[in-house]
């Protein structure tokens, strides 16, 4: 009886630390990421129900000109050319269609200072597939990301 | 000929009092929202964030939301009132996210360079961002960005202050 009771009690620490342990199906794709030239990483986390991703590590964070952090002086609004690289909010408003797959978001290249339509494959738990497109889906760049 | 240019002024004068009388008549209001305080924990060096969801009805207090019909950001203040002050940090930024999955996250208002010293810093607005359809949502949440010089394991205690510019519709 005591030993039954034992193992019940070990039994329901169990469930309770693996279902307060496991990550949501929808939530996998947060963490930190690193874009397949190693230049930068981006750490997703969620903010409401959407998925947004900031860059949190550069591999060159120093401007070679100013000698100053760099700045997101590619950006079409003036206003905003000012702000920090390092910090800038990149994938903005995706939210989670199933299958592994995170929609209807946005991306940022700052190099160009254009924003492109972007869809999120998680291939598997380490592996990001990022799509930047134009209108449709077809047109556009793949990258492939790891966590890190 | 004389008649009809007779006809097509009365036609034009009817038709500006026609225009007149269904043009809506808006008046600008200020709308200050309570200070909200928000609490940075885990803060590495680099972008940390916090965000706050607030019911847009508390939110603006007695301002009919009905009756928005447009809305800017006047101001935002950013404050740290302790000894360190807002020393720790480069920069600030603020969100607006609304709820549908259409009102996508706008930047409104980011910092120029912080003062050595300073506990306060009044956010530069950016021009025509338009966001009443942020306020015409059930709830708005509000992004801070801080970029911290390094980490910080004391958790950080930031208050935000914002003041709207609302057009409001005066048409009962």
């Amino acid at each position: 009886m005591r030993r039954n009771i034992l193992i019940a009690l070990v039994a329901l620490f169990t469930m309770s630390f693996v279902s307060t342990t496991t990550v949501s199906e929808e939530d996998r794709v947060m963490g930190v990421w690193m874009e397949s030239t190693g230049k930068a990483k981006v750490k997703i986390s969620k903010i409401g129900s959407k998925y947004f991703g900031k860059i949190v590590w550069l591999k060159e964070p120093t401007d070679p000109e100013t000698k100053l952090p760099k700045t997101d002086k590619n950006n079409p609004n003036a206003e905003l050319q000012g702000v920090k690289l390092k910090g800038l909010r990149i994938f903005k408003d995706f939210v989670y269609t199933g299958d592994g797959v995170w929609e209807k978001g946005t991306i940022y290249d700052s190099r160009k200072g254009k924003t492109y339509d972007c869809k999120i494959t998680m291939i598997d738990d380490n592996t990001l597939e990022i799509r930047g497109f134009i209108g449709i889906s077809l047109i556009g760049r793949t990258d492939t990301w790891t966590r890190q | 000929m004389k008649i009809n240019f007779v006809k097509g002024l009365l036609l034009a004068a009817t038709l500006g009092v026609g225009l007149s009388s269904c043009s809506v008549a808006t008046k600008t209001v200020e709308a200050e929202v309570a200070t909200q305080t928000l609490l940075f924990e885990d803060i590495y060096e680099g972008g940390n964030e916090k965000s706050i969801t607030l019911n847009v009805a508390e939110m603006l207090g007695d301002v009919d939301i009905t009756k928005i019909e447009g809305a800017t950001i006047q101001s935002i203040l950013v404050s740290k009132k302790d000894s360190l002050g807002l020393s720790e940090i480069n920069e600030a930024k603020v969100q607006l996210l609304g709820e549908s999955e259409d009102l996508t996250m706008v930047t409104v208002g980011v910092s120029g360079e912080i003062k050595e010293g300073s506990q306060e810093i009044e956010l530069s607005i950016l021009d025509e961002v338009e966001i009443a359809k942020y306020l015409k949502e059930e709830n708005v949440t509000l992004v801070l960005d801080l970029t911290y010089i390094k980490d910080q394991e004391v958790p950080q205690n930031y208050e935000v202050g914002i003041k709207f510019d609302l057009e409001m519709n005066e048409q009962k």
